[in-house]
């Protein structure tokens, strides 16, 4: 005690000093960190809607944070313009032809804007310039050229949440083909009147007007996911009202539908090879969104995710419906 | 009922009083403030003992329970964050937790807890002794020369406290996730700088100085509270404590709820 | 207003020392101070005097503007403390010393630092060098430098009493208030206390006393003031006070004064030999002979 007090102020010294360095420290670590005294260069990007956009949003590539978002502005004309900083370091990312995906996350967090890199061979993008974002025309353009390099990232429910659509138009596709196929059948049956064939096919047309309608049930489903996403956020949402059993129900007959089909095709096999790849493409969008549905209800919050499904074998190398 | 009203007036008056009185002591006390910044300092002394006192002998509990603190937040976040895939989640809550929140209130309620009791008591045994008559007596303004350096001595301990806390919390956090994760020093600092932000230890810091303030004032107005008897004495500083713990935790919401507006 | 008819002496037309106007203080329900109207010349040596819990502490803590009264005004060399601005109060405290009846010395300081503090204070001319020095001669003077480095705690009642003394008087003070100085302290201590005492007066300090001390009171007060239950009995020169016919006053000098005095004499008739002359001091030597 007496030591203490008699060296009071050598101690007080040493305990404001060290205090001291140990804050100048910490900012100078996190300044080294953030990149602070880094030049940092400006792109710009348009949006539909500034939802899920908000300033100080990261800005990665394959993973790695390489800006952020300085600001988010409605412009004139109506569109909600982005200015990003991307740094120095990772300038050479910018390229032509690259395009800004806003990823939000379900959960509400972690969420992000990713860029996209145009084609190897692409030239570097100058500063200030436009980087299109994913869903606006330029840059659905550029995807369908294929000049852009997509990376997946993000997680699995935003990724089929993406697909949904591609998926179940697929499905329609493919049912519109089988009704297509299952009528030429009818005609040949028609032609041919005596044996088991033209009862099959009679049978076979009522299984695709149950299909489609099927269909029909699971394409308003898909609509039901936009804002079941958004109810995904509050965590005790309506997800599991959603996801009754009358869904599983649904998918089950589908599936039986299918069968059926395959049973059919597996009589028409010899000749219509398409028939059975038609049916697998649709089976396995039907899985897919089985796996949406699954990993829903296996709410995240709550437990697991969705298990990684292995991608089943195709029975057939490609598939042009256009040439049937 | 008429007896009722009267008592319910007189206690009105008698809060009302106690309230313009407390009022009185603060501006006092923030006029002594600007006079020991800019005359002479003959508490430079007082000063530094109460930073002795309340800054380095408080160090040793603040290390051991921010360590701790700082591993059980990375331990929890480590075993539950990455469930939902959001193991990057487990710095932003460390900084949320350790830098943000408890960092300056705990170090606040250990400091009230300490020297709180141990400003209210000696100020109100410096009464009941006359010692404080005795600085009038002398010349000395009592406010200037116990209450100024203490605010002072307070402020600057919480706040550096906060550093330290902050420091041990973090350094906990490491040492736990280093063995348990595998982290690495360098991934550690890194992972931590990107969700660390200037303005979380400037909020950090301003807290913590409002804490410092606070215990200081309230436990030196409780202190010269007591008026003639030693049994007062631990009355006001039970009284301090508890007021000092209720303020901080409603300031504490009070600048969270600034921070995120 | 007895007191004001009593100081029929105003026509030697002293300055005032203290004036007390209607001064009352409360203790909760206890009225220490009842309307008190007094007022002490300066220069004239004044004991307070007056039975246990009579309030004589709390007119002298009043009077030094140490306790603000609950209602009345007091005013110390024509200044009220209450209003005055700090600049003026802190010059007023420069010239004023005040002995607590326990020391009330400053617990976390050692003697030393309790002798320093006044100097550090109201001579912030003098080098923290030359204020050592003089706080060195001073308790060389009082056989008090083995105790410098101590604190008061570690000093006996005695001890801190003449500390607390030491520490009121290291600013050579034109007024001093001391409550009961020679109570606690051995005989010997308290000889060289009396005997600084009256050095001061004899160098015209204005020294105002809260005492039961027989000797002290008799050698030096030229001026009783006599309390009882919060008011003001009497307060006049001592020869008139020990003339008086009210025989309460005799009582209480008498058991205040047998009561502390521990010796069995006639109190009266020593006070009454060891009266002051007429004429009492008022040359005041306000030079501080003590520094560099």
């Amino acid at each position: 005690m007496r030591f203490r007090i008699r060296f009071s102020n050598q101690i007080v010294g040493l305990f404001v000093v060290t205090a001291l360095i140990l804050v100048v420290a910490f900012i100078v670590a996190l300044g080294i960190n953030q990149r602070w005294f880094e030049q940092k260069h400006e792109y710009y990007t348009e949006f539909a809607t500034a939802r899920g956009l908000t300033p100080g949003l990261a800005v990665s590539f394959r993973g790695f944070q390489i800006g952020q978002v300085r600001s988010v502005a409605l412009t004139e004309d109506d569109t909600v313009r982005v200015t990003l900083t991307v740094s120095d370091r990772h300038i050479d990312r910018i390229t032509e032809h690259s395009v800004l995906q806003l990823q939000t996350n379900p959960l509400g967090i972690g969420g992000g804007l990713v860029l996209h890199r145009g084609r190897a061979d692409a030239d570097p993008l100058p500063p200030e310039s436009l980087i299109p974002a994913w869903g606006s025309a330029r840059g659905l353009a550029l995807r369908q050229e294929g000049l852009v390099e997509v990376v997946a990232e993000g997680d699995i429910i935003n990724e089929l949440l993406d697909e949904l659509p591609v998926i179940l138009a697929n499905v329609n596709r493919a049912a519109a083909s089988g009704t297509d196929l299952l009528e030429q059948l009818r005609q040949m049956a028609a032609a041919d009147a005596a044996g088991p064939v033209p009862d099959f096919i009679r049978n076979a047309d009522q299984m695709t007007v149950e299909l489609r309608s099927l269909l029909e049930l699971a394409s308003s489903l898909a609509e039901n996911l936009r804002p079941l996403t958004e109810e995904l956020r509050q965590p005790e949402g309506a997800v599991v009202r959603l996801v009754g059993p009358e869904l599983d129900e649904a998918l089950e007959k589908i599936n039986r539908t299918l069968e059926h089909i395959e049973a059919l095709s597996g009589f028409a096999a010899g000749s219509t090879p398409q028939i059975r790849a038609l049916l697998y493409e649709s089976r396995d969008a039907l899985e897919t969104g089985h796996e949406v549905l699954h990993g829903i209800r296996n709410n995240p919050l709550i437990r697991g995710g969705i298990q990684p499904r292995e991608a089943p074998a195709p029975g057939f190398e490609g598939y042009r419906p256009e040439e049937f | 009922m008429t007896v009722l009203l009267e008592r319910l007036g007189a206690r009105t008056r008698r809060v009302a009083g106690s309230f313009v009185y407390a009022a009185g002591f603060a501006i006092e006390v923030a006029r002594q403030l600007v006079l020991f910044f800019f005359g002479k300092r003959p508490a430079l002394r007082v000063l530094t003992l109460q930073i002795l006192f309340t800054g380095v002998e408080a160090l040793a509990v603040i290390a051991v329970l921010s360590l701790s603190l700082g591993a059980v937040v990375i331990i929890q976040g480590l075993s539950l964050l990455p469930q939902f895939g959001q193991a990057a989640l487990t710095y932003t809550v460390l900084v949320v937790v350790i830098t943000r929140e408890l960092g300056p209130i705990l170090t606040g309620f250990i400091v009230a807890a300490r020297s709180g009791t141990a400003i209210a008591t000696e100020l109100g045994t410096m009464v009941v002794n006359r010692e404080i008559e005795a600085y009038i007596a002398t010349g000395v303004n009592p406010i200037a020369y116990l209450v100024v350096p203490r605010l002072i001595g307070v402020t600057v301990s919480v706040m550096l406290l906060n550093v330290y806390f902050n420091v041990f919390g973090l350094a906990g956090a490491f040492f736990v996730s280093r063995p348990t994760a595998g982290v690495a020093l360098w991934e550690y600092v890194t992972q931590l700088g990107a969700v660390l932000q200037v303005r979380d230890l400037l909020g950090s810091a301003l807290k913590s100085a409002v804490f410092g303030v606070i215990i200081a004032l309230v436990s030196c107005h409780h202190g010269l509270l007591v008026e003639q008897s030693s049994t007062e004495i631990p009355q006001q500083a039970i009284r301090a404590v508890s007021r000092c713990f209720v303020l901080l935790i409603v300031v504490n919401a009070g600048l969270t709820l600034v921070y995120y507006l | 207003m007895e007191s004001q008819a009593t100081t029929h002496q105003s026509a030697r037309e002293r300055p005032a020392l203290l004036r007390l106007l209607d001064v009352t203080v409360r203790y909760a329900e206890y009225c220490a101070l009842d309307s008190v109207s007094l007022e002490l010349p300066l220069g004239v040596t004044t004991a307070i005097m007056g039975p246990s819990g009579c309030g004589k502490t709390t007119l002298l803590r009043c009077a030094a503007g140490l306790l603000q009264p609950h209602a009345g005004s007091v005013e110390l060399l024509g200044v009220d403390l209450a209003r005055a601005p700090d600049r003026e109060v802190t010059r007023l405290r420069r010239q004023m010393g005040f002995v607590f009846q326990h020391g009330a010395l400053w617990q976390n300081m050692t003697v030393r630092e309790n002798l320093l503090l006044p100097l550090e204070i109201h001579r912030d001319e003098l080098t923290p060098a030359q204020r050592r020095r003089t706080v060195e001669r001073i308790a060389e003077r009082f056989d008090l430098t083995h105790l410098l480095h101590l604190r008061p705690a570690q000093l006996s009642g005695g001890g801190q009493k003449l500390v607390a003394y030491v520490r009121a008087t290291v600013l050579q003070p034109r007024v001093l208030f001391v409550d009961e100085p020679t109570t606690f302290i051995d005989t010997q201590a308290a000889e060289v206390l009396r005997s600084d005492l009256r050095r001061r007066i004899a160098s015209g300090c204005t020294v105002v006393a809260v005492t039961h001390d027989a000797e002290l009171t008799a050698l030096m007060a030229n001026r009783l003031v006599v309390l009882e239950r919060g008011r003001v009995l009497i307060n006049d020169r001592t020869e008139r006070v020990v003339r008086t016919g009210e025989p309460r006053v005799h009582e209480i000098l008498r058991d205040v004064l047998s009561e502390a005095a521990l010796y069995d004499q006639d109190i009266l008739t020593l006070l009454d030999a060891g009266l002051a002359t007429d004429d009492e001091p008022v040359g005041h030597d306000d030079a501080g002979h003590d520094y560099d």
